[in-house]
């Protein structure tokens, strides 16, 4: 720890641009140091609890530390605006063995016989394999393999090939999944505390994707982009808990589970404030209700379709940029574990649409296959392969578990139930 | 809705935009219904709001023009509301004003009196007068301004142009043009038209020049024998028009004013005391009453406000921009739209907040966008004007309170006690070292740092003041403790003694110097000087201020009616009194306060 | 130094007359800033300014610099300006806020620094750049408004316009770059003939309409209003002699040499051709500007995706931003790197190249206000806060140099304000939602 004195007066503006710059150098991989726990306001010691002896604790939430949690408040209505969402990481060391999922060129590569592959390899045949591996991105009638990866058949990304992720066990099943009802095959996860049954056959496709899974300890691109349109304003979430009588036990809660239209309030180094007020979204549809329980601390939610914005700044075909898509989860389920300071921390598990997982770099196009190396064709042919969600008639499951990392923390949140405008006014 | 939002939607106009003579509205209420449909009129050019403006005749100044007694250099927001007002607010004006230096311990209405126009300042109003008659003789607009059709656009027309410039003259000297100054535009604008092939153009520099003219950035106050005080002289009828619209609505005389000033209505005590009741009831009261605020608060200040963002990260620009509109959201509200005590500012729980003041004041705003009243609880620890976060982050440093700062300011700026500067070398370690591990709260530091005599000499003046907010830290947020000791908040002002911000706005509530300060402060912003040693005039103004409830609107009137407020001791010609003010009042630098701990 | 000091208290003597009251703070500063070029020469010199854009900007912890203010410490890739260090000035830390709208890479970062909004859509300015309010100043008088270049090729490689669909294309090639300037219709300020601007004339018998009010106000003031009122017409004065000057035939401009034609090239992006025709045009364009056939100019090094490539490469600076891996050991990419050295190489050439033309007491640098920006921070990630900008030469003493500002994540829209108000621009506020600032960077105003 540095001596807080030399943060103090010594030179407030240096000590403003290195705290900055820390940030930064975080923020683009260059650092792995952990960020500072944010001290949240308004959050006593005090616990209401007297009912904890009644409490029997729940297995799965054996190894979680006993942490004085603070008291709902009196009318039982909490609020929190989402801080992060993206993709849940588990790093294990025997996840990828044959190497990241890598780029359209060496997967075109991996296509040629090994002589003409190592051929092109050599330095004097760039310009070949430039022009050729740039082909293998196009089909016919200005078809390319991220606008259109259904029309391509091409061989599948490589899988993840770990044990342990984390995740939520969606369909009730420990096996392979083959006996579940509108489900497929596949093999499962066990969570990071040895809960066997984890669904999460995203992270079986897309775990070895550098975006995805990150480098050198540092957070992928699709991490930071999902993180980064929280800020912006362009998908921001926020949950409503009503009917809070304990974090300890309450058996029934309500939680509105919505985007909000409102600019995130941040501090200078761009970290969401606690306290800040944001309004429910006006558009009814991503505006979720659920049911849910509280545990000792752990809020987890009954199972239901959840519809949220979604809106991709990135890409690179030019009238589409910036397009607005959806997270659609089907059969979502909700686990938030409440923490000391007041925030919320855990999983947003339910099934995706196999395009959706693809849709940034579908609604790139062209461009996301040329100049990132994306392999959208193939990542498809992986999705499909290891689908366990919505099996259609002709037995190909077409949705994919998807465990997605959340936290949370207090915000005031101005609910706008569906049919209410008078009250707006 | 609050009052406060509702009285607001008044101005501008529900279009968005103000038509050009937008007072001929509000003064409505004065002199004729005339023209309350010039708010809704932009869309018919030529239509009300043009014909208003040639309406009354534009008569030239006849006789000789008086002996001046005051220059005041026109304030930023005064030019604004000016241009709004004649030319509409669709005008924009660009450019940089070369600021008024505030005297020390006085008002920038008082620097006005002594400022002068620098080379650069007046190359930024050049700019500024020939970016706005560009706009007010372009295409869209100069139907409004020019009733008559040149005899041929290419060429110079002296009858059209002399038809156009003299009722715009009127509105920006505030006072018709002498024959000579006419003679002087239109011989400008008839030497530009020819000159560049453009009758519009000529009349475009004509006008960039009256733009540019001593007799619009400057408000010229002049003087006339004073039959009730002879061998002194009192402010003729314009000046009198243009003081009232000045200090009462900060803009410049409308028709109806200077209608009343071409009849000579306001140098007739009882005619001019209903236009001042009329005027200080007007929703237009506001404008005047924020103006005055930010001068006697040194609002300049919060262009220079910084926070380090280490110590306070949640300070961000948002912040500092919502920090003096909530203070003065809740200064007009209490004082105008409640018509309440000014002694209840101080302890006022009534306030308004948005969403980016939420997460400072840790409470739920209901609206996405704008302002939302805020009713503190009873038991709430903040409370009035100095329980704001806008004073309270002013008055501290970029890293931390500070007790004598804000103690300061309140002598300053609240009771009009002027605090002398620290001498030059004085060793600030104790006060400065937050980290101290043994001198936990501010109260500490203070209190070794007071162990030196010539300290504690004027630390005992501000401190007082200053400690019992406390509570509140360098961005004006709430917090129970100091490096987690506790914060005393006990003080003690004019003998009693008292607690934290809610106590101190009480002990301020009751003290007269309170109110003699504002009275003062008053006086000085209307007058634009600075009333020196006529204590017997401030103690006279208070009393009637406390006869009327200290309300604001009944003070603005006293003023705007009262006789020595228009009286210049005149003993010859080339010294006046206002002269004198204006070599006596050196202007110094900003009040530097900055410079204690 | 006494010298001086006499020569400008005679020179205050002599431009004011002897009405004038000394001392007066405002006048003072005034004449520190303009006397001195005008005794020398009669006429101020020529005020130019221009923009450096190059992008996918830098390695942020191997580019920026540590300390702030002055004498700040120099990274491995900036290490380029070093001779030139004291004429140039480093911003850090400003922000692109887009308020919900996308981040269109490469695109939105660069759009934001020069017109203060975010970009809604891929098409096109949302509104004008600052450098064409700055030329509608400056610019007006000299016989181009600004010219615009690209050393990559792409005549759409530019971000200056006036929005609604209108981008000032680059001139591409350094041979058409020497016809269009130096070809028929070059402006010699040397020749014999002067034919003075018609409004500038309109203008300047407008002022004197007003100091011929002068003595009716003068008549009616007392002793202390009339000093005032003296100083008032003191600096009407001093408009009327700006005018004045632009009245009069200019000042011949010694280092104007009408220069050797240039061949045709190739124009491509190959980073080895790059640099050479960057430097042909960046001669032209000096030379441009030491004749005053124009004030103004945007120099695109390359552009936003960066399309550069070496020689006998197929691949991209822009691909291997994306995809090229960190090194874990060096923790940067040192393919895509190579190509910030290369920029940062090619921004020195430039400024030097300004800075070697002798103009008055210093060099047609010193008279110049150059602003380099990128479009992105770190371009792997596209982030486009603290995206890498500077500032070179001093505007003819109205820009402060040599120093690191860090903007401690205020808006960027502060950096075209404070422009553009060193280059006369009539702004007081400027940019749009978040960007909407009226704060200027006080550090790098004199």
């Amino acid at each position: 720890m540095i001596p807080s004195s030399t943060i103090g007066e010594g030179d407030p503006a240096r000590s403003r641009r290195h705290a900055r710059r820390a940030a930064a150098l975080l923020a683009a991989g260059f650092l792995t140091i952990a960020a500072p726990h944010a001290v949240m306001a308004k959050v006593g010691p005090k616990v209401s609890g007297t009912k904890v002896s009644a409490t029997k604790a729940p297995a799965a939430a054996k190894a979680a530390t006993p942490a004085p949690l603070p008291a709902p408040p009196a009318d039982g209505i909490m609020g929190f605006v989402m801080t992060s969402f993206s993709p849940a990481v588990h790093i294990g060391k025997d996840d990828c063995p044959e190497g990241p999922q890598g780029v359209l060129r060496d997967h075109y590569l991996e296509t040629l016989p090994a002589p003409e592959a190592t051929r092109l390899r050599l330095k004097v045949n760039e310009e070949e394999l430039t022009s050729r591996w740039k082909k293998y991105a196009v089909g016919p009638d200005d078809t390319n393999i991220c606008s259109q990866p259904q029309l391509f058949d091409r061989p599948p990304t490589r899988f993840l090939k770990g044990k342990v992720a984390q995740g939520i066990n969606l369909d009730g099943d420990s096996g392979n999944g083959a006996g579940v009802p509108n489900g497929c095959a596949h093999e499962n996860f066990f969570g990071p505390d040895g809960e066997p049954g984890v669904d999460n056959q995203y992270w079986r496709v897309q775990g070895c994707a550098e975006g995805v899974r990150g480098v050198n300890d540092a957070p992928g691109e699709t991490t930071r982009g999902l993180n980064q349109f929280l800020l912006s304003g362009e998908h921001s979430q926020v949950l409503i808990l009503r009917g809070v009588d304990s974090l300890v036990r309450d058996d029934d809660v309500e939680i509105i589970y919505a985007n909000t239209e409102d600019r995130a309030i941040v501090d200078s180094n761009q970290k969401f404030l606690p306290g800040a007020s944001y309004s429910v979204t006006r558009t009814p549809q991503y505006r979720n209700v659920l049911r849910g329980r509280i545990v000792n601390g752990v809020l987890t939610t009954q199972p239901v379709d959840i519809r949220l914005r979604q809106t991709w700044g990135q890409g690179g075909g030019r009238d589409i940029r910036g397009a607005r898509s959806e997270w659609a989860l089907r059969r979502s389920q909700l686990r938030l574990t409440f923490q000391p300071d007041g925030s919320l921390h855990g999983i947003v598990a339910g099934y995706q649409p196999l395009l959706n997982v693809i849709q940034s770099p579908s609604i790139g196009g062209i461009g996301a296959a040329t100049a990132a190396g994306i392999n959208c064709a193939g990542i498809y042919k992986a999705l499909k392969l290891a689908a366990d969600g919505d099996r259609d008639a002709g037995g190909q499951c077409t949705t994919i578990s998807t465990a997605i990392e959340a936290s949370a923390i207090p915000a005031f949140i101005n609910d706008r139930p569906a049919g209410q405008k008078v009250a707006e006014r | 809705m609050s009052r406060a939002l509702s009285s607001r939607s008044l101005s501008p106009s529900p279009s968005g935009r103000r038509s050009p003579a937008r007072w001929l509205a509000a003064l409505a209420l004065i002199a004729s219904p005339l023209a309350l449909a010039a708010c809704t009129a932009d869309k018919a050019p030529g239509g009300a709001q043009a014909s208003a403006l040639s309406a009354p005749p534009a008569p030239l100044f006849t006789g000789a023009l008086a002996q001046v007694v005051a220059m005041r250099r026109i304030t930023e927001s005064q030019y604004r509301n000016s241009i709004a007002d004649i030319f509409g607010t669709d005008i924009k004006v660009a450019g940089r004003f070369e600021p008024i230096v505030r005297p020390v311990h006085e008002l920038i209405a008082t620097g006005g009196s002594a400022s002068t126009i620098s080379p650069a300042g007046l190359e930024q109003f050049d700019a500024m007068a020939r970016g706005i008659a560009a706009q007010v003789f372009d295409a869209d607009h100069r139907g409004w301004f020019v009733k008559c059709t040149p005899r041929n656009p290419k060429l110079a027309d002296s009858a059209c142009a002399a038809e156009a410039l003299t009722p715009l003259g009127r509105y920006l000297f505030r006072r018709p043009m002498t024959g000579g100054e006419l003679a002087a535009y239109v011989k400008m604008a008839d030497a530009a038209a020819t000159q560049t092939g453009d009758f519009h153009m000529g009349l475009q520099l004509a006008l960039s020049a009256m733009l540019t003219s001593p007799n619009f950035l400057f408000i010229v106050e002049s003087g006339e024998d004073d039959p009730a005080s002879p061998g002194d002289l009192r402010l003729d009828n314009y000046s009198r028009a243009a003081r009232l619209s000045f200090f009462l609505w900060n803009s410049t005389p409308g028709e109806a004013l200077l209608t009343a000033a071409a009849e000579g209505r306001l140098t007739d005590a009882v005619q001019m005391a209903a236009i001042a009741q009329k005027m200080v009831q007007s929703p237009r009261i506001e404008a005047g009453v924020r103006a005055f605020f930010e001068d006697m608060l040194l609002f300049e200040k919060f262009d220079e406000m910084a926070k380090d963002n280490v110590v306070y990260p949640r300070f961000n620009a948002d912040v500092a921009q919502a920090l003096p509109e909530q203070m003065l959201r809740t200064i007009v509200d209490h004082l105008i739209f409640r018509d309440g005590d000014y002694r209840d500012l101080f302890t006022t729980r009534h306030t308004f907040v948005n969403r980016a003041l939420g997460p400072l004041y840790q409470v739920p705003v209901s609206q996405s966008q704008g302002w939302v009243p805020l009713e503190l609880p009873a038991a709430d620890e903040r409370a009035g004007i100095l329980g704001q976060a806008g004073f309270l982050a002013l008055y501290s440093h970029s890293g931390r309170s500070s007790p004598t700062l804000r103690g300061r300011a309140v002598r300053e700026l609240l009771l009009c006690q002027p605090v002398p500067n620290p001498p030059g070398n004085v060793n600030f370690t104790a006060v400065q070292d937050v980290n101290s591990k043994t001198l936990h709260t501010a109260r500490m530091r203070l209190n070794a740092h007071n162990t030196d005599p010539v300290c504690a000499a004027c630390h005992k003046i501000t401190d007082p003041l200053g400690l019992p907010l406390e509570k509140f830290d360098g961005i004006g947020a709430f917090r129970y403790t100091e490096n987690k000791a506790p914060i005393d908040t006990n003080g003690v002002f004019e003998g009693v003694a008292f607690s934290g911000a809610v106590g101190l706005g009480k002990a301020l509530a009751a003290s007269k110097s309170t109110t003699e300060c504002v009275a003062s402060r008053a006086l000085e912003y209307a007058t634009g000087r600075h009333p020196g040693e006529e204590t017997d005039l401030i103690t006279g103004i208070e009393q009637g201020f406390e006869k009327q409830g200290y309300r604001m609107r009944s003070l603005f009137l006293q003023i705007a009616t009262l006789p020595q407020a228009y009286r210049i001791k005149a003993p010859a010609m080339g010294t006046t009194p206002a002269a004198i003010a204006a070599l006596g009042a050196t202007p110094g630098g900003p009040t530097k306060i900055g410079a204690q701990p | 130094m006494t010298f001086r000091l006499d020569r400008r208290t005679a020179l205050r003597g002599f431009v004011h007359g002897s009405m004038v009251a000394v001392g007066l703070p405002l006048l003072d500063i005034f004449l520190d800033n303009h006397g001195e070029a005008m005794a020398a020469t009669g006429a101020p010199l020529p005020i130019r300014f221009g923009t450096w854009f190059w992008g996918l900007g830098v390695n942020p912890p191997r580019w920026f610099p540590d300390k702030v203010g002055a004498d700040y410490d120099l990274k491995v890739e900036l290490e380029p300006i070093r001779a030139l260090k004291h004429k140039i000035n480093i911003l850090s830390d400003f922000s692109v806020p887009l308020d919900g709208k996308p981040n269109l890479p490469h695109t939105s970062g660069g759009v934001g620094i020069r017109t203060g909004m975010a970009l809604d859509a891929e098409r096109g300015l949302p509104g004008p750049s600052f450098d064409v309010l700055i030329s509608d100043q400056i610019g007006t008088r000299s016989r181009f408004r600004s010219l615009e270049l690209s050393a990559t090729g792409d005549p759409r490689n530019s971000l200056s316009g006036r929005g609604n669909g209108n981008l000032n294309p680059a001139e591409v090639s350094a041979a058409s770059l020497y016809t269009r300037i130096f070809g028929p219709g070059f402006r010699d300020p040397n020749s014999a003939t002067f034919t003075p601007d018609t409004l500038a004339m309109a203008r300047r018998s407008v002022l004197s309409g007003i100091t011929d009010q002068r003595q009716a106000l003068a008549a009616r003031l007392g002793t202390a209003d009339r000093q005032r009122l003296d100083q008032y017409f003191t600096s009407l004065r001093q408009l009327e002699k700006q005018l004045d000057v632009e009245l009069t035939k200019p000042e011949p401009m010694q280092a104007c040499i009408l220069p050797k034609g240039v061949a045709e090239r190739p124009v491509n992006a190959e980073i080895e051709n790059v640099m050479v025709n960057h430097q042909l045009m960046t001669d032209l364009l000096v030379m441009a500007m030491a004749c005053d056939n124009t004030r103004v100019f945007n120099m695109n090094f390359n552009n936003g995706a960066s399309s550069l490539t070496r020689i006998g490469s197929t691949i991209t600076h822009h691909q291997l931003t994306h995809e090229e891996p960190l090194d874990s050991m060096l923790g940067y990419q040192p393919d895509a790197t190579f190509f910030v050295a290369k920029c940062m190489e090619a921004w020195h050439y430039f400024v030097n190249a300004l800075d070697s033309v002798k103009e008055g007491n210093g060099t047609m640098l010193d008279n110049s206000l150059v602003f380099a920006h990128s479009e992105t921070e770190f371009a792997k990630f596209h982030t486009i806060d603290n995206i890498p900008m500077m500032t070179a030469g001093s505007a003819g003493g109205r820009i402060r140099t040599g120093i690191h500002v860090a903007g401690d994540g205020t808006p960027v829209s502060r950096v075209g304000l404070t422009l553009q108000q060193a280059m006369g621009v009539s702004v007081d506020r400027w940019g749009t939602n978040s960007m909407e600032t009226n704060k200027t960077i006080k550090e790098l105003l004199i």
